[in-house]
């Protein structure tokens, strides 16, 4: 058998859940298509694998005023297949186009993706991006963590061991967001050498809120700030791909010592040009 | 506390089986090694290839990224239950027969199955579906090229 050995529970309850992740050794299984190839090569081995396919409440995408909720075991293809995710939040449906295979989105669950923490990987970037917020459940109490710090390194975050997110949630973006995701890679759904992700609202010829990062640059996802705030300030008219490659050029020129930064320079102006004028295409 | 075995029900090719699997089981051996059915091959093993690729509830999944266990309570449609119980091939076979879509035959179950589900869902699949589907498909001899002229003849476009 290629695993280790391991034991396994699949809990009713998230009380019960949360009281065997607190035993040491133990790792929580949602969908599985990131930890289950790394326990058949024997890169991890647990001792307690905690499966929560059958806790109620997991699952399902809430909506409120001002946010979206995603629970931990929605799927990357329940998500793509979501109306509200698509107008509220379309960079989020942007992204799963680019991620695994059709057979991965139909396992591979969004909280599962940002706790896997994989520097490649596209997900993290839009939860940072659309500053995202996860709320950490723990048997002794609950917390809430943005994306920005959620990410400390490469296949590395702030989650504590006993920890799982119970939901993932995300800002609305205003009626007529529009997103973009360009990203270098060997095929489309091969992991990601660079990527840029775009969400935009515009009126009257103006960006009134623009939300960017780049992934796979370096470990974690890096929030562009400066070219969201290049793009806010533009006049009407302004050709926008332009000015935020402009915008990256001399962000990533301030990451001078970077081991990528050879690369990040020449790849991320052109991503983040490319990645807004296919914004303003869906516009 | 420590338990090495479960007990899952699962239905396969439409047939229920009680089955007592260890929980380190991958769904692809459990198909392979305990229930026989070695049409379902396994390329990678780390779900790139798709050559694994089965349909769990109807939708596509890798067998060789789910554990058996997670498979409890499921119906796993697999390679061997396609073609007609008299042995006629499906028109998904005959359609890759046809167009000399396969060579060596070792990624043609899983681009089988993915069909299936695909054609189930999307009856006129799209160039752009078709694309998709092979997005999670490796396949080292064909170019992809009678395989997607297989799946345009499928969708109509033949």
């Amino acid at each position: 058998m290629k695993p280790a050995p391991f034991d396994y529970e699949s809990p009713a309850t998230l009380d019960e859940a949360l009281a065997l992740l607190d035993r040491p050794g133990a790792c929580p299984l949602a969908g599985g298509q990131s930890l289950i190839p790394s326990l058949s090569t024997r890169r991890m081995r647990p001792d307690l694998l905690v499966d929560l396919r059958r806790i109620p409440n997991l699952r399902g995408i809430d909506a409120d005023a001002h946010s979206l909720r995603i629970g931990p075991l929605v799927t990357f293809a329940e998500a793509a297949a979501s109306s509200e995710l698509r107008s509220a939040c379309p960079l989020v449906v942007e992204a799963i186009r680019h991620v695994g295979s059709p057979a991965i989105r139909n396992r591979g669950t969004l909280a599962g993706n940002l706790v896997w923490a994989d520097p490649a990987s596209e997900l993290p970037l839009v939860a940072v991006a659309l500053r995202a917020v996860l709320t950490l459940r723990h048997r002794d109490g609950v917390r809430e963590v943005e994306a920005a710090d959620f990410f400390l390194g490469a296949f590395e975050t702030a989650i504590r061991p006993g920890e799982i997110v119970i939901s993932i949630r995300i800002p609305k973006g205003a009626t007529g967001a529009r997103a973009g995701f360009a990203e270098v890679s060997l095929r489309r759904n091969a992991p990601a050498l660079a990527a840029v992700a775009v969400q935009i609202e515009a009126a009257d010829g103006r960006v009134r809120a623009a939300r960017i990062a780049a992934g796979s640059l370096q470990p974690t996802p890096m929030r562009l700030a400066s070219v969201e705030a290049a793009l806010e300030a533009a006049e009407p008219g302004t050709d926008l791909p332009a000015l935020g490659a402009l915008a990256a050029g001399q962000t990533i020129a301030g990451l001078a010592g970077q081991s990528t930064a050879g690369y990040a320079g020449t790849v991320l102006p052109a991503l983040v040009g490319r990645a807004i004028a296919s914004t303003l295409a869906a516009l | 506390m420590s338990r090495d075995t479960r007990e899952i029900t699962v239905t396969v090719n439409g047939a229920p089986k009680r089955l007592t699997v260890p929980v380190r089981l991958l769904l692809s051996d459990l198909l392979r090694d305990v229930l026989g059915l070695t049409g379902t091959h396994v390329g990678c093993g780390q779900g790139p290839c798709g050559s694994c690729t089965v349909l769990a509830d109807g939708g596509t999944v890798r067998s060789c990224l789910m554990l058996a266990v997670q498979a409890d309570g499921m119906e796993i449609e697999t390679i061997e239950g396609v073609a007609a119980g008299d042995g006629a091939l499906h028109r998904i076979q005959e359609a890759f027969r046809e167009h000399h879509a396969l060579q060596c035959g070792f990624c043609t179950p899983g681009i089988v199955m993915a069909t299936v589900g695909l054609l189930r869902r999307s009856p006129h699949p799209s160039a752009d579906e078709r694309a998709e589907l092979m997005e999670g498909h490796l396949c080292r001899c064909t170019g992809y090229r009678n395989i997607d002229a297989a799946l345009a003849a499928l969708a109509g476009e033949g």
